[in-house]
C-alpha cells in the first residue's frame, strides 16, 4: 500500500496501538469517541508528535521508524493538513493564505474557484464565515501539492449547510487528488458518506465493533444515505470483524 | 540651550532601540518556542538590569568594558581604540541595560500566537527561521511596538549606567539626562526647565508614531 502506518504510543489516560494503510485516491476516515486518540494518529503522521514505537512510510520512504532512529522533520513530509480549528494566518488575506506555500501560483486560482471562494481572495480571514475559512485551509493544504492529506474533523465547527457543502465538496475532489487521504472525524454520517474505508478507533484500538454497535443500537442515520464504505481494519490479522456496507439506502 | 545632548540622547535612543528589536526578537523566539538546558538561568540573567541599581550594573560594566576588562581588552585589539567614554561604548550599555525591556513584551505576544499557526507553518514545510520571519513576527506587530516604545523611553530617561560608562563628555556621552542633571547642579534650572520640557514632545513624537504604525496598540488590544 501507499501509506503504512503502525503506531505504538503511551497516551495518559491508554495506549495508542493502531496499525492500519491507505492507499492513491483513497479516503481512510478514522471514526470514533472523543478522546480515542484520532487525532494523535495523525498527528503522528504529519510529523507534529512523536510516536514510542512503530513505522511510518509513503510509498517505500521511511517517515518514522523508532527502530532505526528515523523521525523526518514535519516540514519534509510533504503533508497537506486542515485542522480542526481555524488556522489561517491571521495578517495575510484569502489568496495569500492560500498561496503560503504554492509550489505553483497558477493552481491556487483553480483551487480558489473550485471551493467557491475566489470572490473573496482579498478578504482577511477574520472578514469570512467559519466555512469558507476552512474551504481556505483546504486550499492552502492543497497548494502546496501535498503527497497525503490529513484532515482533523475539519468540518466540526462549521454549521449544517457549511458542513454538507465542505463535505460534497471533498467527496468529488478525492479521487481526482490521487493521493492517500485520511480524515478524522467523531460523526459517523460524515465518515460512511465521505469513505472508502473505515478505521473505528476507541481508546487506541482499533474496534470494528463499536461502530457496529453504533449504528445499530443509535440509528444514527438520515433518511437516505447512499455509502460504499467499507468497515473495518486494513491490517489482515484483525480484519476478522469487518462489516462491509456497499450502495445500501437507509430509510426510517 | 545647548541641543547636543538633546541629540545624542535621541540618536542613543534610536541605535538601541533599532539594534535591540532585531536582537530581542530572535532570543524571545527561541525562548518562547524552544526547550533549551537552562533557560531558566538565561532568562533571570537577562531579567537582572530590572533589579539591579544603574550604578552596579554601571560599575560592573566599567570594569568590564574597561581597558583591563576582557570586552575593552579584546575592542581595543580590534579597533585600536578604548571602549569607555565613547559613544559605542553607552550603546552597548545602554543594550544590556535596556535588554529585559525588549524581550518580555516580545516573549508575551510570541506566548500568545497560537501554536497552531506554527504547527501549520510547520506542516506547509516551513524552515524555523521562515516560520519566525513569515508566521511568528507579521502577527507580534503589537508586541514589537511595544519593546521599541518601551527600550526608546527607557534609553531617553538613562542616566547611572551612562554616567558610569560614559562619564559626561560633551558631544560624545552627554546624555539629556546627565546635562538636566548638571545644570540643576549648577543652579541653572532655566536650562533644565527647557531641556526636561524638550523632552516631553519627543517621547510623545514617538508614542504617537508607534501608535500610528501599529493601530493594535493604540487600541489597547
Amino acid at each position: 500500500m501507499d501509506l503504512e502506518i503502525r503506531i505504538r504510543k503511551k497516551l495518559k489516560l491508554f495506549d495508542l496501538d493502531v496499525a492500519f494503510s491507505c492507499g492513491d485516491g483513497k479516503m481512510l476516515v478514522i471514526v470514533g469517541p472523543s478522546g480515542a486518540g484520532k487525532t494523535t494518529i495523525i498527528r503522528i503522521i504529519a510529523g507534529l508528535e512523536r510516536t514510542d514505537a512503530g513505522r511510518i512510510a509513503l510509498k517505500g520512504e521511511t517517515w518514522t521508524d523508532t527502530a532505526a532512529r528515523i523521525n523526518l522533520p514535519a516540514r519534509k513530509r510533504g503533508v497537506g493538513y486542515v485542522f480542526q480549528e481555524f488556522t489561517l494566518f491571521p495578517n495575510l488575506n484569502v489568496y495569500d493564505n492560500a498561496a503560503f506555500a504554492a509550489r505553483d501560483r497558477e493552481l491556487i486560482e483553480d483551487l480558489l474557484r473550485m471551493f467557491d471562494i475566489w470572490h473573496l481572495r482579498k478578504n482577511k480571514p477574520h472578514l469570512i464565515s467559519g466555512g469558507e475559512r476552512q474551504r481556505c485551509a483546504i486550499c492552502q493544504a492543497l497548494a502546496r501539492e501535498p503527497r497525503v492529506l490529513l484532515m482533523d474533523e475539519p468540518f466540526s465547527a462549521l454549521d449544517a449547510l457549511s458542513r454538507r457543502k465542505l463535505r460534497e465538496m471533498m467527496k468529488s475532489v478525492k479521487r481526482e487528488l490521487g493521493i492517500p487521504i485520511i480524515h478524522v472525524t467523531h460523526d459517523i454520517r460524515e465518515a460512511l458518506f465521505l469513505a472508502d474505508d473505515i478505521l473505528p478507533v476507541v481508546q487506541g484500538k482499533v474496534e470494528p465493533k463499536w461502530i457496529l454497535q453504533f449504528m445499530f443500537t443509535a440509528r444514527e442515520f438520515d433518511r437516505s444515505m447512499c455509502t460504499d464504505a467499507r468497515v473495518g481494519s486494513v491490517s489482515e490479522e484483525e480484519d476478522d470483524i469487518e462489516l462491509s456496507i456497499r450502495k445500501k439506502e437507509y430509510r426510517r | 540651550m545647548d541641543l547636543l545632548p538633546l541629540y545624542l540622547s535621541i540618536k542613543l535612543a534610536v541605535v538601541s532601540t533599532v539594534v535591540l528589536i532585531i536582537l530581542a526578537a530572535p532570543l524571545s523566539y527561541v525562548l518562547v518556542f524552544y526547550r533549551l538546558p537552562g533557560k531558566s538561568f538565561l532568562e533571570a540573567l537577562i531579567n537582572l538590569p530590572i533589579v539591579l541599581p544603574p550604578t552596579v550594573l554601571g560599575f560592573y560594566l566599567l570594569v568590564v568594558m574597561g581597558p583591563k576588562g576582557w570586552l575593552g581588552n579584546a575592542w581595543e585589539a580590534m579597533f585600536g581604540s578604548p571602549l569607555l567614554f565613547t559613544f559605542t561604548g553607552i550603546v552597548i550599555a545602554s543594550l544590556i541595560y535596556s535588554l529585559p525591556f525588549a524581550v518580555a513584551p516580545m516573549k508575551s505576544v510570541f506566548t500568545r500566537i497560537d501554536r497552531r499557526l506554527v504547527e501549520n507553518a510547520q506542516v506547509l514545510g516551513l524552515h524555523p527561521v521562515a516560520i519566525f520571519s513569515r508566521v511568528i513576527l507579521p502577527n507580534s506587530l503589537t508586541g514589537v511596538a511595544a519593546s521599541a516604545i518601551l527600550v526608546f523611553l527607557h534609553t531617553i530617561g538613562e542616566f547611572g549606567v551612562i554616567l558610569m560608562v560614559g562619564g559626561s563628555i560633551p558631544g560624545k556621552t552627554k546624555v539629556a539626562s546627565i546635562a538636566i542633571y548638571e545644570s540643576v547642579e549648577a543652579l541653572r534650572y532655566h536650562d533644565a526647565w527647557l531641556m526636561s520640557i524638550t523632552l516631553v514632545p519627543v517621547c510623545y513624537v514617538f508614542l504617537l508614531l508607534v501608535n500610528r504604525l501599529t493601530p493594535e496598540v493604540g487600541n489597547g488590544s
